[in-house]
């Protein structure tokens, strides 16, 4: 069997609390990433979900090594990042490439579109200007914009066009990973399946897998072969796209789940009706991760003593992914069932 | 649920609307402005009227700057025998002394700025870039020096190096440097914080190159404006270094000099003192207008505009103005709101001619992509269109009254009172130097005329309905200190205060997380119902949409496309934009094959056509929709623009799979 592209090991990131309102004060670290495992494989895409906060983004500023770890380790192909000294290797920034979510601020106001692509084919694989040219023109081709547009200013464009550009460039090193940064959050509905189509098709082209990060289930779905449910620093679920969003194993996806409004009024109403029944408490990871429970279990219909004592053990769900949830372990014994047969009606 | 889309349609969605090729590009942003600052023209027009004269001097004068060419009758005599503007007291021609005295000027000024620039741009990059102990030492030597005035720093450092023109300037320069120096520093602490840094470091840029490369042209309009009042500063730190005798020496020509030369016939006349001070005067006033000039010009910000002055005009009804129903709480007819087109004086349509009913304790969404106009249409309700744009109606109704024609301090007060609104930012529509209480209380006291104690008690009451825990302590909290879902909470609390009839959400979930913007929704809904306030629901989310509204409006390119009861609109739409708003959104549903999508862009409002404005990007257009513009017709249930309507069949909710979808990148 083939080892997996990327490999994150019980990744944790810590950042220091800083100082407080007075100068001797220091406020508590914040636990940003707590313990996260997780696997992609090649030309494969994992769907990173969670809410702001969640920690989904710092996780993909260590994969692109911009911070680093506090334990735990990340593997990429033959790359072991933690042997890396202050100077990451020229080919790791090659194999590993982002796009973020904000098409205005990604891309440098005062290079021309030519020049920003350009750069890392400079970068990497010393072209001259001719080259550069030329394959700067071929990649905004392949983005679904034309080369003539090279010679343009990114204030140009719109911002899918702009998302387009960013993808030129993440493509130009030829990547094995793309770290796709909610790509599409801050485009318009019809532009952003057009982006989504797009990025579709090039990794059948290109071969690369995404990690992709973003906020909303119902997109993630449609782009994404697994999924990873983050909540306040840590993974809860792990599966295959379908069954995360068929068949959630925690009550926190399922909450999720519940919360994505459908366009028909119909659905919607037994939608919302489900949606009352799963909120309890006050919506959004609020205050520090905790170190040694539940992150949701202030907000669980399901809650349990166990909940607050102790973070679960990943178990196997039936579908085939993994869960961190005591419901599976002890109380109702879920054993990996979907949460949806627990017949106890939540509180 | 499953999508089946026709495998030609899979590469329809990449073919981009090239909107930008046939129209005149975005007006570039420099040299129009600079242009247009007359002021700051006319300090570049003297500058390089001052360089050419510095640079030609000794061919525009038959005398010399240094040697006494006059030996009687020497001191003022301005106009006489070619002496134009008379001699100084040892007979030196006065005027070409004033000519070559530009040289010194100027060549002392390019010096120091030199080394201001030389030193100060790379180290204030590096300790920027890098911070560390190194910018905490630098700092503090930075500190220092600027904390001494630039002119007793040179002289401190020219009495180590020596006096002379030079070693004046490079003390002068070497002080600069400091200013440059901490400029640098700061701008490059807030641009290394910027997504294209981090893009350029995952491109595999190295420090130096994301420095030179990338940071350094965008901090660069700040510095050139720094440059350019050192440069000033420049001139007149040596005119005073010479006038001190620490800078050109008696046998060059300088302004200082000139100056200092004049106190010897002080008893005498005036007269020579001058020309030197005026020409010291002018030059820094010149450079510091440009200064300025090349400032407003390098600020990407547009003119802030005045709000709220933009007020409607009225239009006279035409023939096909709809009547205003019996029920309604707000009606508009015939909504127009025009901009001037950037660059040019054209004015372009951004909403035309738009006609909305809200029924009391209804609520109406009016959806559509960005640049559809739904916010502005919102926000031209209560006044806010900004300041070049201008709004005309023929009749706004809210609760019985006409506002159009109304005394616009009747208006202000009815629309502080019957119309409450909430934005898209909480965060960013809440002022964060005071207590949320105090900005909750503010329309209580204004609008309402209670008393403070009053006030408070009521916020606390509202800051309760709205399901904010424990409102007697946070009602002192600071923004800040709230959470993205309860600063809107607060937003809302502040909309209800003073029991408005109409609430206008303007995007009230978008920048909210999925699980909280369900909590808003609900609470939203639940107050409209349980105190009968009708609600404008601004958005582009139709799943939002279908949570909340009771009737839809969706708009494209500025206009009403369709209209009708949500659930008709969204199960059997009657306008191809709203099948593919529809299809486009990612609902919680396997699939194969591609999302379906509406291809190109919404086009900006100058390239909007006369005839149908979706033409471009439908995937059912025929001639007919190019023939003319169309108006809003009936179609089953919905009130709809199209022409082609009653023989489309087009897929709604239920059977979203199946739309078929435009196969080129429309536009053109």
């Amino acid at each position: 069997m083939n080892s997996p592209l990327l490999e994150v090991n019980d990744l944790s990131i810590t950042f220091p609390g800083g100082r407080g309102a007075l100068p001797w004060q220091k406020l508590p670290d914040v636990r940003a990433v707590q313990h996260v495992n997780f696997t992609v494989d090649r030309g494969e895409t994992l769907g990173l979900v969670g809410e702001s906060g969640s920690g989904k983004t710092t996780i993909g500023r260590a994969v692109l090594q911009f911070i680093r770890p506090s334990t735990g380790s990340i593997r990429l192909g033959d790359f072991d990042t933690s042997q890396f000294g202050r100077v990451i290797p020229r080919a790791y920034r090659n194999a590993v490439q982002v796009v973020f979510q904000d098409p205005v601020n990604s891309l440098n106001p005062s290079m021309l579109v030519g020049d920003i692509i350009g750069e890392p084919l400079t970068i990497h694989f010393d072209m001259d200007k001719k080259d550069r040219t030329r394959r700067a023109g071929e990649l905004l081709e392949q983005v679904g914009l034309q080369s003539h547009h090279l010679n343009r200013y990114p204030y140009e464009f719109s911002g899918g066009q702009r998302q387009r550009i960013a993808i030129a460039r993440a493509l130009a090193t030829e990547p094995d990973l793309l770290v796709l940064d909610e790509p599409v959050s801050a485009l318009d509905v019809s532009t952003q399946s057009q982006v989504i189509n797009l990025l579709e098709r090039l990794q059948d082209e290109t071969g690369a897998a995404y990690l992709f990060i973003a906020h909303d289930l119902a997109v993630v779905r449609h782009i994404s072969d697994r999924i990873a449910v983050m909540y306040h620093s840590r993974i809860v679920e792990t599966g295959s796209a379908n069954d995360v969003c068929e068949r959630p194993a925690h009550p926190y996806t399922e909450l999720l789940l519940a919360s994505i409004p459908d366009p028909d009024p119909d659905l919607q109403r037994e939608k919302s009706e489900r949606r009352r029944e799963l909120s309890k408490g006050v919506a959004g990871a609020s205050g520090r991760a905790p170190a040694n429970s539940c992150p949701f279990a202030e907000r669980c219909p399901h809650v349990m003593d166990v909940c607050h004592q102790s973070f679960p053990e990943f178990v196997p769900t039936q579908a085939g992914g993994e869960v961190a949830c005591h419901l599976h372990t002890s109380g109702p014994k879920l054993n990996g069932a979907p949460i949806a047969s627990l017949d106890v009606t939540p509180v | 649920m499953t999508t089946h889309l026709e495998p030609e349609q899979v590469d329809a969605t990449d073919a981009v609307a090239d909107a930008h090729d046939d129209s005149p590009k975005t007006p570039s942003r420099f040299w129009p402005r600079i242009r247009r600052n007359k002021v700051a023209m006319a300090g570049l027009v003297f500058l390089v009227l001052i360089s050419l004269v510095a640079i030609f001097a000794p061919f525009l004068t038959s005398h010399d700057a240094i040697y006494a060419t006059r030996f009687q009758d020497i001191l003022f005599s301005p106009g006489e025998e070619g002496y134009v503007l008379g001699t100084d007291h040892v007979g030196r021609d006065l005027l070409t002394r004033i000519m070559f005295g530009a040289r010194y000027a100027l060549i002392a000024g390019l010096e120091a700025v030199a080394v201001a620039l030389i030193i100060g741009v790379p180290l204030g990059l590096t300790i920027g870039y890098f911070r560390g102990w190194v910018d905490r030492i630098v700092m503090r030597v930075v500190e220092t020096v600027v904390s001494v005035p630039a002119v007793v720093m040179a002289m401190a450092i020219i009495a180590g190096l020596g006096p002379g023109l030079t070693n004046a300037m490079l003390a002068i320069g070497i002080v600069y440097s400091m200013i440059i120096t901490r400029l640098a520093r700061a701008e490059v602490f807030a641009a290394r914080e910027e997504l294209y840094v981090d893009g350029a470091r995952a491109a595999g840029a190295g420090n130096n190159r994301i420095m030179w490369r990338h940071i350094l042209p965008n901090v660069a309009p700040p510095l050139i404006v720094q440059t350019t009042l050192l440069f000033a500063q420049a001139v007149l730190a040596e005119a005073a270094l010479s006038f001190l005798g620490l800078g050109a020496t008696s046998n060059q020509a300088s302004w200082g000099r000139m100056l200092r030369d004049a106190q010897n016939s002080i008893d005498r006349t005036i007269w020579p003192a001058i020309p030197p001070g005026l020409m010291v005067f002018f030059t820094i006033v010149a450079f510091n207008v440009l200064g300025d000039g090349l400032r407003d010009a390098f600020s990407r910000e547009a003119r802030g505009g005045k709000v709220g002055v933009g007020d409607v005009e009225a239009v006279s009804k035409k023939s096909s103005t709809k009547p205003i129903p019996e029920r309604s709480l707000l009606s508009l007819r015939d909504l127009s709101i025009r901009f001037p087109r950037p660059g040019t004086h054209d004015d372009v349509s951004v909403v035309r001619d738009v006609d909305l009913d809200i029924g009391r304790g209804e609520v109406l969404a009016l959806v559509g992509e960005s640049g559809s106009g739904k916010s502005i249409t919102a926000l031209s309700l209560m006044g806010l269109v900004p300041d070049p744009g201008r709004s005309s109606a023929a009749s706004i109704v809210l609760d019985g009254q006409e506002l159009v024609n109304m005394d616009f301090d009747d208006l202000r007060s009815i629309r502080g009172k019957e119309i409450g609104i909430i934005f898209q930012e909480p965060s960013a529509a809440l002022n964060p130097a005071y207590t949320v209480g105090r900005q909750v209380a503010e329309p209580l006291i204004v609008h309402l005329g209670m008393s403070k104690a009053e006030a408070r008690r009521r916020v606390i009451e509202l800051f309760r309905e709205v399901g904010i825990p424990d409102p007697e302590k946070r009602i002192d909290a600071y923004p800040h200190q709230f959470s993205g879902g309860m600063a809107q909470r607060v937003m809302i609390a502040m909309a209800l205060s003073c029991e408005p009839k109409l609430l206008i959400a303007d995007e009230p979930t978008t920048a909210l997380d999925v699980t909280v913007q369900g909590q808003m929704l609900d609470l939203i809904g639940d107050l409209a119902r349980s105190r009968g306030v009708s609600v404008l629901l601004i958005t582009h989310d139709l799943g939002v949409v279908a949570d909340l509204a009771d009737k839809v409006a969706v708009m494209y390119a500025g206009e009403i496309v369709e209209q009708g009861e949500l659930a008709e609109v969204f199960n059997d739409p009657q306008h191809p934009y709203t099948e593919g708003l529809i299809a486009a959104i990612p609902r919680n549903e396997s699939r194969t094959g591609s999302l379906p999508t509406i291809a190109g862009v919404v086009p900006p409002p100058w390239e909007w056509p006369s005839h149908c404005h979706f033409a471009d990007r439908c995937a059912y257009v025929t001639d007919a929709c190019r023939a003319a513009s169309v108006e809003m017709r009936v179609s089953k249930h919905s009130l709809t623009r199209c022409v082609r309507a009653d023989e489309l069949d087009l897929a709604g909710v239920k059977r979203a799979g199946v739309v078929s979808i435009a196969t080129d990148g429309g536009g053109s």
